[in-house]
């Protein structure tokens, strides 16, 4: 089954322009992106903090505050969802797309036992009787590896360690079988064997249920470990895409090649880390061109002029004029 | 080549906190923060202290800085213990040790100016006049690779990397023997993080200061460190050069701990060792090797013995009954 035929995608986002009414004045914090989702793939997106990552997600679930403008095509099986009404998106969020956040403790409502809190959402999407729903509940908890989902049951959130409490968020997440888990930051509140736990059951909930995923990080390492394709965010733009692989071991954004240049684990033998110059731009000042060129080592006066266009090649995409001369000139 | 002197030492360290009773004949419960820790950092190291969160890291760090008085045990700084001395003398030894903590936001008091905060110091310790401070606190900036205009501005106007450099550079004011480091680049993003560690490691040449490094990244701790330390439960379980500890560790839970960093390799997915279950509270721990509960080779003697400390190879300690027996290919 090839992945790339249009039925198999879940999700397809063309030109998505988030921007943000503030006092300081209209700001783009997303600038025309477009990206797809395949059935049953895991993408990462990695950038800095800013970058537009969350917002993004946020705009897929319809969650984001009142003083934005959206404009362009977030098409999930061909329906747009920008389009929907608040009505029409609560049929799709939890049913068909669900969530994940960085705070656990934050996204449980604490007053609730962990019992009330799922059955809520099986109640609101797909109504049945409590004995149904208490069977569901502990499915999914043996499916999200607690130890004693019965005993479980009965705990408040605040009983249970952070790396349990996201467990549970991603059964509340995954109790409906959504074909979308977006997941934001998931184990940045946790410590690093916690954090691969949570990492390897994600991985096996994508196998396990086919559900696809979108793994939102700022760490390039989680995203390397987890992802099958990997989009890179900068200043709002999605900078460059490829298959993990491909992109950890040949980079072609001059950003993507910095990010994992400064990475200390690329470092061997007391050298010096590689960095990059400067710092990202605020979203109320963006530069001309290309956005990243004033930090670029490859920059030329073209860069700074125009922006470059995407360009496709080979299953990649990237945003960059150095690459699209090289291509364009064979 | 005759050995470094030894500069800080710590001697049988222990922190222990009452915990409320919970019952009206419960006995008190006893919270162990860090239990009989030794270490010493010889001049010129860097010693890394890596572990996951509530491992006892920070608490550590603030005895060995005498922020805080441990309840048993003692701290020789350049020498001298602490505990006897007066407040006038401590404030006189203090000054060869400082503290550059996690959140600069937070460790800079945003209603003073950036020079304010850094010709403090020098006012505190009387070292010099009012002109000289500020004269100083310029070299200070440029020192950290930052234009003076970041004199009068607030800290609220600058970003979190760049406050982190004046964190540095405030602690570097006193020309301290001794930095310590408690996860100072953990609330900065990767090309910044890549910033401060290259600053940090030039400015270690530079000035021969020794460094007490702590993170929970063991990431940023390799590429920092020329030792570490783990700790698990209040206790460094082992402690090694660098090198060594990765190529050879022989404590399961340094083992863990080191394959569940998300390396930028995806190569690296299936070769993983894995726990399961949470860190066990630290009050009240049952008898035995406190890794024991979620120890994969944990057999019955580990239950009940705490392992001593056992010098396996020269410089590489561990804190493990069945050192040297495992083989780790299995």
């Amino acid at each position: 089954m090839s992945k790339n035929t249009e039925n198999n995608l879940h999700l397809q986002v063309k030109d998505l322009t988030i921007g943000f009414r503030t006092r300081q004045g209209e700001a783009e914090a997303v600038r025309r992106i477009s990206f797809q989702l395949r059935q049953g793939e895991i993408l990462g997106f990695v950038g800095e903090s800013g970058s537009g990552k969350s917002v993004t997600c946020k705009s897929i679930i319809g969650l984001l505050p009142e003083n934005v403008t959206l404009s362009g095509d977030i098409l999930f099986h061909g329906k747009n969802l920008l389009a929907c009404t608040e009505k029409e998106m609560e049929k799709y969020r939890g049913r068909h797309i669900s969530m994940v956040f960085q705070e656990p403790m934050g996204s449980l409502d604490p007053s609730f036992r962990i019992e009330q809190l799922l059955q809520e959402v099986i109640m609101v999407h797909d109504p049945c009787s409590r004995e149904e729903a208490r069977r569901r509940s502990l499915d999914m908890l043996k499916k999200v590896d607690i130890a004693d989902p019965v005993n479980c049951l009965k705990r408040y959130p605040f009983e249970l360690s952070g790396g349990m409490q996201q467990r549970i968020m991603i059964a509340m997440a995954l109790l409906c079988r959504p074909e979308i888990l977006l997941a934001d930051e998931p184990t940045t509140a946790l410590d690093v064997i916690t954090q691969g736990q949570i990492l390897d059951l994600l991985r096996r909930l994508n196998d396990e249920l086919g559900t696809s995923v979108i793994l939102i990080s700022h760490d390039m390492g989680i995203v390397a470990q987890t992802a099958d394709r990997v989009a890179v965010m900068y200043c709002g733009q999605i900078v460059e895409t490829a298959d993990v692989q491909d992109l950890i071991n040949h980079p072609m954004h001059p950003y993507t090649e910095g990010l994992l240049a400064s990475l200390p684990e690329r470092q061997t033998g007391g050298e010096e880390l590689r960095t990059i110059p400067g710092t990202v731009p605020s979203i109320y000042n963006i530069p001309s061109g290309c956005t990243f060129h004033n930090r670029c080592p490859y920059a030329r006066s073209v860069c700074a002029a125009e922006a470059p266009p995407m360009l496709m090649h080979d299953g990649r995409e990237v945003l960059c004029w150095r690459h699209h001369e090289r291509y364009q000139n064979g | 080549m005759a050995e470094a002197q030894i500069i800080l030492e710590a001697r049988n360290l222990s922190k222990r906190y009452p915990v409320k009773k919970t019952g009206l004949l419960k006995r008190p419960s006893v919270l162990k923060a860090v239990d009989d820790v030794s270490l010493c950092l010889r001049e010129g190291e860097v010693l890394g202290i890596v572990g996951e969160s509530g491992c006892g890291k920070s608490t550590l760090a603030r005895m060995l800085a005498w922020l805080i008085r441990p309840t048993s045990g003692s701290v020789l700084l350049l020498g001298e213990d602490p505990s006897g001395l007066s407040d006038k003398e401590i404030r006189k030894l203090r000054r060869n040790i400082q503290v550059i903590f996690q959140n600069p936001h937070a460790s800079l008091d945003p209603g003073r100016l950036i020079r304010e905060s850094l010709a403090e110091p020098l006012q505190i310790h009387r070292i010099c006049s009012q002109e000289e401070a500020w004269q100083k606190s310029r070299d200070l900036l440029h020192m950290v690779g930052m234009d003076e205009d970041a004199m009068d501005k607030y800290p609220e106007e600058l970003s979190g990397g760049q406050l982190q450099r004046i964190c540095i550079a405030r602690a570097l004011a006193l020309e301290p023997k001794i930095l310590i480091c408690d996860e100072c680049v953990s609330a900065l993003d990767v090309s910044n993080q890549a910033q401060v560690l290259n600053l940090l490691m030039d400015l270690r040449k530079k000035l021969n200061v020794s460094m007490v490094f702590i993170s929970h990244d063991l990431r940023v701790v390799r590429f920092m460190s020329t030792r570490i330390a783990v700790m698990y439960l209040g206790r460094i379980v082992e402690e090694a050069g660098t090198e060594e500890l990765y190529l050879n560790a022989e404590h399961p839970y340094t083992r863990a701990l080191l394959s569940s960093v998300p390396a930028a390799n995806p190569a690296l997915r299936e070769m993983r060792f894995r726990l399961t279950g949470d860190i066990p509270s630290p009050v009240d721990l049952p008898p035995g090797c406190s890794f024991a509960s979620r120890c994969p080779y944990a057999k019955e003697e580990c239950r009940q013995w705490v392992p001593e400390r056992l010098t396996i190879r020269e410089g590489h300690d561990t804190l493990c009954l069945r050192a040297g027996e495992i083989n780790w290919k299995e």
